[in-house]
């Protein structure tokens, strides 16, 4: 009986000792699966922040520059390699590369005088593995909105360029965020004569406020902090809504001056918007001085891929501090 | 066919005229009585006459005029008439008669008056005729005497049958329609209800049981005899009723209830309380024969009328009350005693006596209206009135109504309080138990006892229809469903010879239809017999006891303005309306609302001058006892309506640079205040054209309007009069108010809330700083630290120049910036007007000012006259941390402006009270002139783009894929 007893025992204890393992092994391996996944979800992390470190990097290396002098550059390196020149306008260029064989970019900077070594980077080693940047740069498409904040300007500057006198541009905003929002249309001339350009007097009718506002026409529908009745609704509701358009070599007389338009600023008020605009004829390169470029650059750092993309105008303008006639940045006056 | 004989025959002008007819006519006159019947072809008659006839017509002889006929023949058959004539003799003349002869001329049977029977008699008629107006006739058939049957017609007269009345049963009277059966005996008359107010004649009747009319009689009437005694049998003579006295009548007629008609007096001045009188009642018939009478035995009744109670003084009736009631506490007896010196002092240690409750009467109103006089009678502010209701004093009312009946305290079973506008109060109201809405014209409650005490009394208010409703939550409502009034601690107490009715009424406010204006405050205590059977209550005898003037509205404040006279005196002007009630004093509080106003301020014609302090709560404001005001008092008659105008000049001594709070508090009749305050604003304030405006917090003063300022003509170098305003494009603010735009249509917009991304701290300069370097690489710049007279003459050989210092700059008065100029600090830039570039420049020629502290503009050489004048600087202005207009001309009575052509950035990066701080202050000219004047010049953005370069605002947007 006693032994029976002993044997019974023992059995229970050999199955109590193999659940124990079972259990034991499983944790274990848990652990190690989920160690190991941390471990390669840490390294994309990083890999990923230092892909989007190195876009940022290139990114405001090339906007110092003009972007009609960066496609200089990139024409001038394709002549060195008896590659043609194209027309950033219609053309599309192929993206520049930089990696362990490649030193496209690398070659760009040094035209553009820059003396940065992208190729020897403490992050994203373009020699470790199957690193690579990438920059692309081409003309923004007409569905491409630019954002302007509140605050911020948004300007055609026609100054200086030869547009057709039938040219007109279309403008069309778009709300990007906060519904209370809207806009001021900014013209400014300057007179014809090119010898002792002088610019017009400022007038009333140069500037026109729109708020943003539904298919009733009615601005505080959708913002009550916009006052006063002076404000253009500007229907968000309308896809195919857009400003009346702007000829651009619009010509007013004042005081015995004929002058030109000379520039035209769109400033965001109260939140961000989406701007785009197109040219009429489109048969006339009307926009020709006046175009968004777009400039992409990504970097692959140890297979994973992030990158950043800018919108850049052909032509910049004045800070938009001196379209203020008071600032007052502290406190009441 | 029937022919009158007795008369033809008598009478011949009967004859003629019968004859004339005949021939007209185939009907011969006819009579009653005998009559002659003729047969077909009878000669009826044939006789002379002499009669010229004065026919024209065209016919036979006696047709003729003038003629006569001697023989005439009518023969009848046929049943027709047939005439002939003959022997004519004409007349003499017109009116005379010829002659002719007879004799040969009457050939017929001449009938005889019927024969040969006698009429019957009927019963209870005699063939005598006795004189009654009541026959008959009765008819036989007899003959006239040539051969034809006839008919014979007697009048039988009726023997009288008529018989007196017995005596009636009952006599009533009913007054208002309440009915009283009289009392036979003179010892015990019975009590009738006085009449109400407006009853006549007609609403007031007498009545014994009606009878029908017997058969021996030809009618039935009533006969009613009143002796009125009046008040201690002072009427009780009576004459008759052909000559009654005036209080005394007597009435007949078929109707048994007939109206009670005192020969010469009112109902009311016969029927008047306490009086008696006796009425005597009987029937009478009337004889079939002639127009007799037959009279009943009268029955004799007597009458009292009720007297109703009367308000007394309660205090004086009431020893119950004497106990509980402070106020009918009698000096002797109380506290008052303890203390001589109060009794000369307090009006409550005064034995007022007694009350007459008459019109109109001090003591009357506060017998009715116990809470008047005291504290409640006062308003938290220190106004008094003991005539109005307002939303403070006087409200709750405590109203109490005491009332005493000549014929017991018993009687007493209610009583009514009224507040009448046009004091035409219903008579006899209803009861209903339906509540509806009372007008608030007239605001009637109503008091009744339920049961045989008065523990728990009934109260029924007035409905816009007259009736009484019933009301068990206390709240009367008008026709809008709102609450007026609130009636609460009803309360009843029954004297040996007083009742007193107390109850408190809250008038309610905030209604669209409220109680407002003067109101008749009536009342009357309701005994039973005013009680109506039928549900009325006879409240016609409610006395109006005095004028009560309610107010719940407070005074409207319809103007309180100013009119500046110079840089410290202004005019104070208002416009107060009373609503509802005129305005009985204006209360003036002078306050402080910065720290920069420290001085005391006068009025022309005060003695006192008013301190300055800090705002209070606004129910500390206006007081009445306060002594740092002034204080205007008016008198009755009240004005509805005050207005001032140019005639309370204020003299602001030497207090600028902030806001004097004046605060204008009327009170109109019920206490009711109101105030509004104004502020005389001393702060400077912008004027702008052209380009954006943005101030973090407050853009400061808002603008004022200056479109009459004749002196703002061609002061200015770039704007308008007209286009003088905060700024003309965009108004945009950080927070959550921005003051209203004085000229809206210049096309200026405003936004609140905004944030601008431009608003960074600690950035601007060195950010334009990195530009300016960039740009010199690309452009010659001329660099100096130093400026001279004029940007040519500091940078003789380059057109565009810089003048950069690590040190403050000065630019001296006068300066003209006749190159590009860009003038850079690393600390701060002052600057002395004036700053002015080349006349008629409008290329980019000019100064930019960038210090990376402040700018400092300094008073500059003074321009001012007999009216403001405006220093000048041309540039645009930037500052890492703040512009500061510097104050001028402190010890001038009038002083500079400042006017720039540019713009003005400051970034308060050093956390400045005020980026933009103006210092120079014009007092009380800031409302004809703004301090600082700012237009806009795109010239300054295109110098910039010569200094700085241009720009675009990049934002970076990121591609590919996060992985998780």
């Amino acid at each position: 009986m006693n032994n029976k007893k002993n044997k019974k025992y023992e059995s229970q204890a050999l199955a109590i000792t193999m659940v124990v393992m079972v259990v034991s092994s499983i944790i274990a391996m848990s652990i190690y699966f989920r160690s190991q996944k941390d471990k390669t979800l840490t390294l994309e992390e990083r890999a990923s922040a230092e892909a989007l470190e190195i876009s940022d990097l290139i990114i405001d290396k090339l906007t110092l520059f003009p972007v009609k002098d960066v496609f200089d550059q990139i024409n001038q390196i394709r002549e060195t390699k008896n590659l043609e020149w194209f027309d950033y306008v219609d053309g599309t260029i192929p993206p520049l590369k930089e990696n362990i064989e490649t030193h496209e970019i690398s070659e760009l900077f040094t035209e553009l005088g820059l003396i940065d070594n992208i190729r020897n980077l403490s992050i994203c080693p373009i020699s470790e593995g199957s690193n690579e940047y990438q920059l692309t740069i081409r003309q923004a498409d007409e569905n491409t909105y630019f954002e302007i904040r509140p605050g911020q300007i948004w300007s055609l500057p026609t100054k200086g360029l030869d547009i057709n006198d039938q040219c007109s541009v279309n403008i069309k905003f778009e709300v990007r965020g906060s519904t209370k929002a809207g806009f001021v249309l900014i013209k400014s001339y300057r007179s014809v004569d090119s010898i002792n350009s002088t610019y017009k007097n400022y007038d009333y009718e140069d500037i026109t406020s729109y708020c943003f506002a539904n298919s009733s026409g009615e601005c505080n529908s959708l913002n009550e902090n916009f006052f006063d009745d002076n404000w253009q609704p500007y229907d968000i509701t309308n896809s195919e809504h857009s400003l009346p358009p702007i000829q651009l070599k619009e010509t007013i007389e004042s005081e015995g001056v004929t002058y030109v338009l000379d520039e035209i600023r769109i400033k965001a008020i109260g939140g961000t918007i989406g701007l785009k605009y197109t040219s009429t004829p489109i048969e006339l390169d009307c926009l020709a001085g006046l175009r968004m470029m777009h400039l992409r650059v990504s970097a692959n750092c140890y297979g994973i891929y992030r990158g950043k993309e800018v919108l850049i105008p052909d032509k910049k303008w004045h800070n938009s501090l001196f379209d203020y006639v008071i600032f007052n940045a502290e406190g009441s006056i | 066919m029937k022919i009158s004989s007795t008369n033809l025959i008598k009478i011949p002008l009967w004859l003629v005229t019968f004859f004339i007819l005949s021939f007209f006519k185939n009907s011969a006159y006819a009579d009653v009585g005998l009559v002659i019947t003729y047969k077909p072809g009878e000669c009826v008659y044939e006789r002379c006459d002499t009669r010229c006839v004065t026919d024209t017509s065209a016919g036979g002889c006696w047709r003729q005029r003038k003629t006569t006929f001697c023989c005439y023949t009518s023969v009848y058959y046929n049943g027709v008439f047939h005439h002939s004539t003959k022997d004519c003799a004409s007349c003499s003349g017109w009116g005379t008669f010829g002659t002719c002869d007879c004799s040969a001329c009457n050939n017929c049977c001449t009938p005889v008056p019927c024969k040969d029977c006698t009429p019957a008699i009927p019963d209870g008629y005699t063939d005598v005729n006795n004189g009654c107006k009541v026959t008959t006739t009765r008819s036989c058939t007899g003959n006239n005497g040539c051969g034809s049957s006839c008919t014979v017609t007697r009048t039988r007269w009726l023997i009288e049958t008529n018989e007196a009345e017995t005596q009636p049963a009952s006599l009533s009277i009913t007054v208002d329609d309440e009915t009283f059966l009289l009392s036979t005996e003179s010892t015990t008359p019975t009590k009738i209800k006085y009449p109400s107010k407006e009853t006549t004649a007609d609403d007031v009747k007498i009545s014994i049981p009606s009878r029908v009319i017997p058969p021996t009689s030809d009618g039935l009437g009533y006969h009613f005899r009143v002796n009125n005694y009046g008040l201690n049998n002072e009427w009780i003579a009576y004459t008759d009723c052909i000559n009654p006295r005036p209080e005394d009548f007597c009435s007949e007629s078929t109707n048994n209830i007939q109206d009670f008609t005192p020969s010469s007096y009112t109902v009311l001045n016969t029927l008047k309380q306490g009086a008696e009188g006796k009425v005597s009642g009987m029937y009478y018939t009337v004889n079939r024969c002639d127009d007799g009478k037959l009279y009943s035995l009268p029955i004799e009744t007597y009458y009292k009328v009720d007297n109703i109670p009367e308000p007394v003084d309660v205090c004086e009736w009431n020893s119950a009350l004497l106990a509980s009631d402070p106020e009918c506490i009698n000096p002797p007896d109380g506290k008052c005693q303890w203390d001589p010196s109060i009794l000369a002092t307090d009006p409550k240690c005064i034995d007022p006596g007694e009350c007459s409750m008459e019109e109109d009467l001090e003591c009357t109103k506060k017998e009715f209206f116990t809470n008047i006089g005291d504290e409640d009678s006062t308003s938290s502010k220190g106004c008094y009135s003991e005539d109005y209701t307002g939303i403070e004093i006087n409200n709750p009312l405590k109203i109490r109504v005491g009332g005493v009946d000549k014929d017991g305290v018993d009687e007493i079973k209610g009583a009514v309080v009224w507040f009448s506008k046009s004091n035409n109060t219903p008579t006899l109201p209803l009861i209903t138990e339906t509540y509806s809405s009372t007008s608030t014209d007239d605001l009637g409650i109503l008091i009744l006892q339920d049961g045989a005490d008065w523990n728990n009394p009934k109260i029924y208010g007035i409905n816009s229809n007259n009736t009484w409703g019933r009301i068990t939550d206390g709240e009367l409502i008008n026709s809008d469903g709102q609450q007026i009034a609130s009636i609460s601690d009803v309360t009843v107490t029954k004297g040996e010879e007083v009742v007193t009715f107390e109850i408190i009424l809250e008038l309610l406010t905030n209604n669209t239809d409220m109680l407002s204006g003067t109101y008749n405050f009536k009342s009357i205590v309701l005994d039973s017999y005013m009680l109506l059977s039928d549900g009325r209550v006879d409240i016609s005898h409610m006395i109006r006891h005095f004028n009560w003037g309610v107010d719940l509205e407070r005074p409207a404040m319809i103007d309180l303005d100013q009119k500046v006279l110079d840089s410290r005196e202004l005019y104070l002007n208002w416009n107060v309306d009373g609503t509802n009630s005129g305005i009985m004093g204006i209360v003036i509080n002078g306050y402080r609302d910065q720290p920069l106003v420290n001085d005391t301020i006068s009025l022309f014609g005060f003695p006192n001058q008013i301190i300055l302090d800090s705002i209070p709560p606004e129910d500390e404001i206006g007081h009445l006892t306060d002594t740092n005001t002034w204080i205007f008092n008016y008198t009755n008659p009240y004005s509805l309506q005050v207005i001032s105008t140019d005639t309370n000049r204020i003299n602001i001594t030497e207090n600028e640079g902030g806001i004097i709070s004046m605060y204008v508090t009327a009170y109109d009749q019920g206490c009711n205040d109101n105030l509004r305050a104004h502020n005389i604003d001393l702060k400077p304030w912008i004027a702008t054209k052209g380009g954006i405006v943005y101030s973090k917090a407050s853009l400061g003063a808002s603008a004022k309007n200056v479109s009459e300022v004749d002196e703002l003509i061609g002061v200015f170098k770039n704007i308008l009069r007209e286009e003088i305003d905060t700024g003309t494009e965009l108004i945009s603010s950080r927070q959550d108010y921005i003051a209203n735009l004085i000229n809206p249509t210049l096309g200026a917009v405003r936004a609140i809330n905004t944030y601008d991304s431009n608003d960074r701290k600690m950035y601007w300069f060195d950010y334009l700083n990195k530009k300016l370097k960039e740009q010199k690489s690309k452009l010659g710049f001329t660099e100096t630290e130093i400026p001279n007279t004029s940007s040519s003459t500091t940078c003789i050989l380059q057109d565009n120049c810089l003048i950069y210092s690590s040190e403050n700059i000065t630019i001296p008065s006068g300066f003209v910036c006749d190159k590009n100029t860009l003038v850079m600090s690393e600390k701060d830039i002052i600057l002395n007007p004036e700053i002015i570039e080349i006349e008629n420049n409008q290329s980019t020629s000019g100064c930019i000012f960038l210090a990376k502290r402040n700018i400092l503009i300094k008073e500059g050489l003074r321009k001012s006259t007999t009216s403001v004048g405006y220093d000048y600087i041309e540039g645009f202005l930037i500052a890492e941390n703040q512009i500061l207009v510097e104050s001028g001309d402190i010890n001038e009575s009038i002083r500079d402006g400042l006017e720039i052509k540019g713009g003005l950035v400051a970034m308060g990066s050093e956390n400045s009270f005020s980026a933009i701080l103006l210092e120079r202050n014009l007092r009380l000219f800031n409302y004809s002139h703004p301090t600082l004047v700012v237009a806009w010049d795109i010239k300054y953005a295109r110098l910039s783009e010569v200094f700085f370069g241009t720009e675009a605002p990049m934002y970076k947007q990121e591609v590919g894929f996060k992985l998780f």
